[in-house]
């Protein structure tokens, strides 16, 4: 069982090596490490796993229905609506121009706004997902105790929810961009259709990070405070107000292995610089993606049963 | 005959720390001082169960028997400690009515909202609408918010939504003791009639009298044990006199 794993674990490293370069030695076995394993756990209880899966189909309503009345109560009780997502990321964005283009002087091409917006824009999203998604499953335990429900439907729903939020904040973007394209600043570009595809390896990643959230915070409350506190250095540890290349060679290794660096980069790419990431980094970030999935979906199966004895 | 619910050696422990320990600081340091043993609490001990389809089976006992816990596994709400529980075909469990109700919300938005938590189909609850309201008699409150209702008409708007389909296995939990006289004949009579549609049911009822008229088989439980199983009579008369 070892050899074989060790075998695996080789025989990736030989043909992730050009892909990954430099980094490609922890790359290649975290990667590996994670996938095999969450695999092989799916694997060995395949059975309910399928149960589990058709089961997302007959609670689609549910879904639909816990979103909807989210959206509801935050866009229709609050007098300037769906305003507010557009400018919130508005009023942030002039704040930290203000201070990064004109005090401290950083300079990035297409000019701060826009480079801090694209941060911004995608780093809320996580942070709003993960917050929500904390206090899911206590939440739920009125319903969790008394009927069959399938426990991810809770993860999930604040998931969406937050993505839907991101997609309003994304006018913001559109008001932003028009403004820096009519004085020239920037131009649009057809890469910019390719929005989704950063906004989706995201979703699937921060859908994986909640399941393990929620999970953990069953067992020990006090995970939401820590969780603040993380949040609070994965911003400054991710390049929303700073370029990658203002930092030193070593720092840019470590951002190597931040999913949200590449998730960022990826949008501002798209977005902004009118060009499309590579295949290396269109693996990188599947391969990110794929592997938080699967590791939530591993811990949450592992520990859903006995939810209801902790609520 | 085959079948459908297999219940075999199932236990069921609840974990009672002493001390409600929820958050890490303390969870270290009882780790640390090997303190984290916990009252166990055995709600059902080695508990084995067969049901054949069509079948009508009783469940007696005293309060904090196990009744209830022991149908919360069957329907998948609990998963028993130990043993295993295998039901074949759909399960509809009318152990907690209106699971989800919000009460801010009116009588036609918590169908909608509970229904979607039952896992039924929108256009299905659409097209039954009008079935629930007549039979939950609340069609007047149509559009008021359930939290000025009565536990009756709450419990009443429940079992008409909880029994819209008919399943392959019905799960009855002392419900039928809520709502006037005249509700509960309709509840029975609506029971019945998927009895006759060859549904198996699981009922616990407190009223012996109940039991013995819709039940095949009986299964008696003491202290999250079974004590006694078999024929309807031999079973109730044995447990309203158990010293004969
Ligand atoms: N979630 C739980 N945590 C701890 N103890 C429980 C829980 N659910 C039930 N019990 C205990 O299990 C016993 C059996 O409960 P129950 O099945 O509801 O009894 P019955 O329905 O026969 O009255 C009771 O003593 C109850 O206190
Ligand atoms: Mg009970």
């Amino acid at each position: 069982m070892l050899a074989i794993f060790v075998g695996v674990l080789c025989a990736t490293e030989a043909f992730t090596a050009p892909v990954f370069g430099k980094t490609n030695f922890v790359f290649g076995f975290g990667f590996t490490f994670i996938l095999l394993y969450c695999g092989l756990e799916i694997f060995f209880d395949r059975r309910s796993f399928v149960k589990d899966i058709a089961s997302m189909k007959r609670y689609k309503y549910l879904l639909y229905d816990l979103v909807t009345k989210d959206l509801k109560t935050k866009y229709r009780r609050s007098a300037l609506g769906v305003l507010w997502s557009v400018l919130n990321p508005l009023l942030m964005m002039l704040v930290l121009t203000a201070v990064f283009s004109q005090i401290i002087r950083v300079d990035v091409p297409g000019g701060f706004a826009l480079f801090y917006l694209t941060g911004y824009i995608m780093f809320n999203f996580v942070s709003e997902a993960s917050n929500f998604a904390l206090y899911t499953i206590t939440s739920a335990a009125p319903l969790i105790k008394k009927v069959f429900i399938p426990k991810f439907v809770f993860p999930l729903e604040k998931c969406i929810f937050s993505f839907v939020n991101m997609l309003f904040s994304l006018i913001a973007f559109v008001f932003v961009f028009s403004f820096f394209a009519i004085t020239g600043k920037v131009t649009p570009s057809v890469t910019m259709l390719m929005f989704p595809l950063p906004m989706l390896y995201l979703f699937v990643f921060c859908f994986g990070l909640c399941l393990v959230l929620a999970t953990l915070v069953v067992f020990f409350r006090d995970i939401g405070h820590i969780w603040g506190i993380l949040l609070t250095v994965w911003m400054y540890a991710s390049p929303i107000i700073y370029p990658v290349d203002l930092l030193p060679d070593w720092l840019r290794m470590l951002m190597n292995f931040n999913p949200l660096y590449h998730y960022i980069d990826y949008f501002r790419c798209v977005m902004v610089y009118g060009t499309v990431p590579s295949l290396r980094e269109n693996i990188l970030c599947i391969l990110f993606s794929l592997s938080m999935l699967l590791f939530g979906i591993v811990v949450f199966r592992k520990k859903q049963d006995s939810f209801v004895l902790h609520i | 005959m085959d079948t459908v619910i297999d219940i075999k050696n199932v236990s069921m422990r609840f974990n009672m720390p002493r001390e409600k320990i929820d958050n890490m600081k303390e969870f270290f340091i009882k780790f640390l001082k090997r303190q984290l043993d916990y009252e166990e609490f055995v709600a059902l001990s080695d508990i084995s169960l067969e049901v054949k389809r069509g079948e009508v089976v009783g469940i007696v006992g005293l309060n904090g028997s196990g009744k209830s816990t022991l149908l919360k596994i069957i329907s998948g709400i609990l998963s028993p400690s130990e043993g295993s529980c295998e039901v074949k075909g759909t399960i509809s469990p009318l152990i907690e009515l209106g699971a989800g109700f919000d009460f801010e919300l009116t009588t036609r938005e918590n169908i909608f909202l509970n229904g979607s938590v039952l896992g039924f189909e929108r256009a299905f609850i659409k097209e039954k609408y009008d079935e629930i309201l007549d039979f939950a008699e609340l069609r007047a409150f149509e559009n008021v918010a359930i939290k000025n209702f009565s536990s009756g008409m709450i419990a009443r708007l429940g079992f008409a939504i909880a029994t819209l389909v008919k399943p392959d296995i019905l799960i009855v939990d002392e419900i039928l003791a809520v709502g006037d006289y005249l509700f509960q004949q309709k509840c029975e009579q609506r029971i019945a009639d998927m009895m006759s549609g060859g549904t198996t049911v699981l009922i616990v009822s407190h009223a012996i009298e109940q039991i013995q008229r819709l039940c095949t088989r009986v299964v008696w439980l003491e202290g999250g044990r079974v004590r006694m199983i078999g024929d309807t009579l031999e079973v109730c008369n044995k447990y309203l006199a158990p010293n004969e």
